[in-house]
Protein backbone atom coordinates (compact mmCIF):
# COMPACT_ATOMS: atom_id res chain seq x y z
CA UNK A 1 0.00 0.00 0.00
CA UNK A 2 1.40 3.23 -1.00
CA UNK A 3 1.34 6.30 1.49
CA UNK A 4 -1.48 8.30 -0.13
CA UNK A 5 -3.67 5.16 0.79
CA UNK A 6 -2.72 4.82 4.08
CA UNK A 7 -2.94 8.91 4.44
CA UNK A 8 -6.38 8.07 2.88
CA UNK A 9 -7.45 5.46 5.49
CA UNK A 10 -5.87 7.18 8.45
CA UNK A 11 -7.53 10.79 7.53
CA UNK A 12 -10.59 9.28 7.02
CA UNK A 13 -10.50 6.62 10.05
CA UNK A 14 -9.35 9.97 12.56
CA UNK A 15 -12.23 11.75 11.48
CA UNK A 16 -14.71 9.76 12.00
CA UNK A 17 -13.39 8.65 15.12
CA UNK A 18 -14.15 12.70 16.17
CA UNK A 19 -17.04 12.42 14.28
CA UNK A 20 -16.20 15.43 12.13
CA UNK A 21 -17.39 15.72 8.60
CA UNK A 22 -15.37 16.02 5.46
CA UNK A 23 -16.45 19.83 5.54
CA UNK A 24 -15.75 19.95 9.39
CA UNK A 25 -12.59 19.52 8.45
CA UNK A 26 -11.91 21.31 5.35
CA UNK A 27 -13.36 24.48 7.61
CA UNK A 28 -10.72 23.65 9.95
CA UNK A 29 -8.11 23.85 7.87
CA UNK A 30 -8.90 26.28 5.29
CA UNK A 31 -8.50 23.48 2.66
CA UNK A 32 -11.22 23.11 0.03
CA UNK A 33 -13.95 20.22 0.45
CA UNK A 34 -12.84 18.67 -2.61
CA UNK A 35 -9.64 18.24 -1.62
CA UNK A 36 -9.85 16.50 1.15
CA UNK A 37 -12.44 14.37 -0.77
CA UNK A 38 -9.24 13.66 -2.92
CA UNK A 39 -7.22 12.83 -0.21
CA UNK A 40 -9.54 10.52 1.04
CA UNK A 41 -9.92 8.75 -2.40
CA UNK A 42 -6.19 8.91 -2.51
CA UNK A 43 -6.11 10.85 -5.82
CA UNK A 44 -3.20 13.35 -4.53
CA UNK A 45 -0.40 12.73 -3.03
CA UNK A 46 -0.93 15.73 -0.48
CA UNK A 47 2.74 17.73 0.51
CA UNK A 48 3.72 17.49 4.27
CA UNK A 49 2.52 21.58 5.13
CA UNK A 50 -1.05 19.74 4.39
CA UNK A 51 -0.39 16.50 6.51
CA UNK A 52 0.60 19.50 9.10
CA UNK A 53 -2.44 21.26 8.79
CA UNK A 54 -4.40 18.22 9.01
CA UNK A 55 -2.91 17.27 12.16
CA UNK A 56 -3.69 20.27 13.80
CA UNK A 57 -7.55 20.43 13.20
CA UNK A 58 -7.63 16.64 14.18
CA UNK A 59 -5.27 17.53 17.18
CA UNK A 60 -2.74 14.79 16.38
CA UNK A 61 1.14 14.45 15.52
CA UNK A 62 1.40 14.47 11.72
CA UNK A 63 3.06 11.43 11.72
CA UNK A 64 0.08 10.00 13.14
CA UNK A 65 -1.53 10.17 9.56
CA UNK A 66 1.06 8.10 7.64
CA UNK A 67 1.43 5.42 10.14
CA UNK A 68 0.22 2.11 8.34
CA UNK B 1 5.29 24.88 9.55
CA UNK B 2 6.62 22.88 12.56
CA UNK B 3 6.56 19.16 10.47
CA UNK B 4 8.75 21.18 7.76
CA UNK B 5 11.17 21.70 10.68
CA UNK B 6 11.04 18.07 11.84
CA UNK B 7 11.32 16.71 8.55
CA UNK B 8 14.39 18.72 8.00
CA UNK B 9 15.89 18.20 10.81
CA UNK B 10 15.34 14.15 10.68
CA UNK B 11 16.38 14.17 7.00
CA UNK B 12 19.47 15.56 8.08
CA UNK B 13 20.17 13.45 10.77
CA UNK B 14 19.36 10.30 9.21
CA UNK B 15 21.18 11.25 6.26
CA UNK B 16 24.46 11.92 8.08
CA UNK B 17 24.00 9.08 10.98
CA UNK B 18 23.92 6.88 7.47
CA UNK B 19 27.23 8.82 6.14
CA UNK B 20 25.37 9.50 2.74
CA UNK B 21 25.85 13.08 1.10
CA UNK B 22 23.31 14.92 -0.03
CA UNK B 23 24.39 14.01 -3.28
CA UNK B 24 24.01 9.98 -2.76
CA UNK B 25 20.89 10.56 -0.82
CA UNK B 26 19.48 12.23 -4.20
CA UNK B 27 21.35 9.13 -6.48
CA UNK B 28 18.96 6.69 -4.34
CA UNK B 29 15.81 8.73 -4.08
CA UNK B 30 15.75 9.63 -7.17
CA UNK B 31 15.51 13.22 -7.04
CA UNK B 32 18.14 15.89 -7.57
CA UNK B 33 20.79 17.18 -5.08
CA UNK B 34 19.58 20.54 -4.85
CA UNK B 35 16.15 19.37 -3.84
CA UNK B 36 17.57 17.56 -0.84
CA UNK B 37 19.88 21.02 0.15
CA UNK B 38 16.13 22.17 -0.07
CA UNK B 39 14.15 19.79 2.13
CA UNK B 40 17.25 20.75 4.36
CA UNK B 41 17.07 24.22 4.62
CA UNK B 42 13.41 23.53 4.97
CA UNK B 43 12.35 25.82 1.64
CA UNK B 44 9.78 22.94 0.57
CA UNK B 45 7.09 21.07 1.74
CA UNK B 46 7.50 18.08 -0.25
CA UNK B 47 4.76 15.46 -1.27
CA UNK B 48 4.14 12.47 0.40
CA UNK B 49 4.95 10.49 -2.66
CA UNK B 50 8.60 11.93 -2.37
CA UNK B 51 8.66 11.57 1.27
CA UNK B 52 7.90 7.39 1.18
CA UNK B 53 10.90 7.50 -2.00
CA UNK B 54 13.22 9.51 0.38
CA UNK B 55 12.21 7.24 3.86
CA UNK B 56 13.02 3.85 1.77
CA UNK B 57 16.47 4.90 0.18
CA UNK B 58 17.10 6.13 4.15
CA UNK B 59 15.82 2.60 5.41
CA UNK B 60 13.39 3.89 7.57
CA UNK B 61 9.42 4.09 7.72
CA UNK B 62 8.05 7.55 6.33
CA UNK B 63 6.54 8.85 9.54
CA UNK B 64 9.72 8.76 11.42
CA UNK B 65 11.02 11.84 8.94
CA UNK B 66 8.24 13.71 10.35
CA UNK B 67 8.72 12.36 14.26
CA UNK B 68 8.86 15.76 16.47
CA UNK B 69 11.91 14.13 18.99
CA UNK B 70 14.86 13.30 16.96
CA UNK B 71 15.05 9.60 15.86
CA UNK B 72 18.29 8.92 16.18
CA UNK B 73 18.17 7.99 19.42
CA UNK B 74 16.08 5.46 19.37
CA UNK B 75 17.86 2.97 17.30
CA UNK B 76 15.82 3.56 14.61
CA UNK B 77 19.14 3.98 12.84
CA UNK B 78 19.97 0.54 12.25
CA UNK B 79 18.64 -0.58 9.29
Amino acid sequence: MDLKHVLATNLRRLRHERELTQEDVAGLTGLSLRYIGSVERARVSASVTVLGKLAMALKIDPCELIIS
Amino acid sequence: MASREHLARNLKELRTARGLSQEALADKAGIDRTYVSALERRKYSLSIDRLDRIASSLGVEPYVLLMPTPPSTEGLIQM
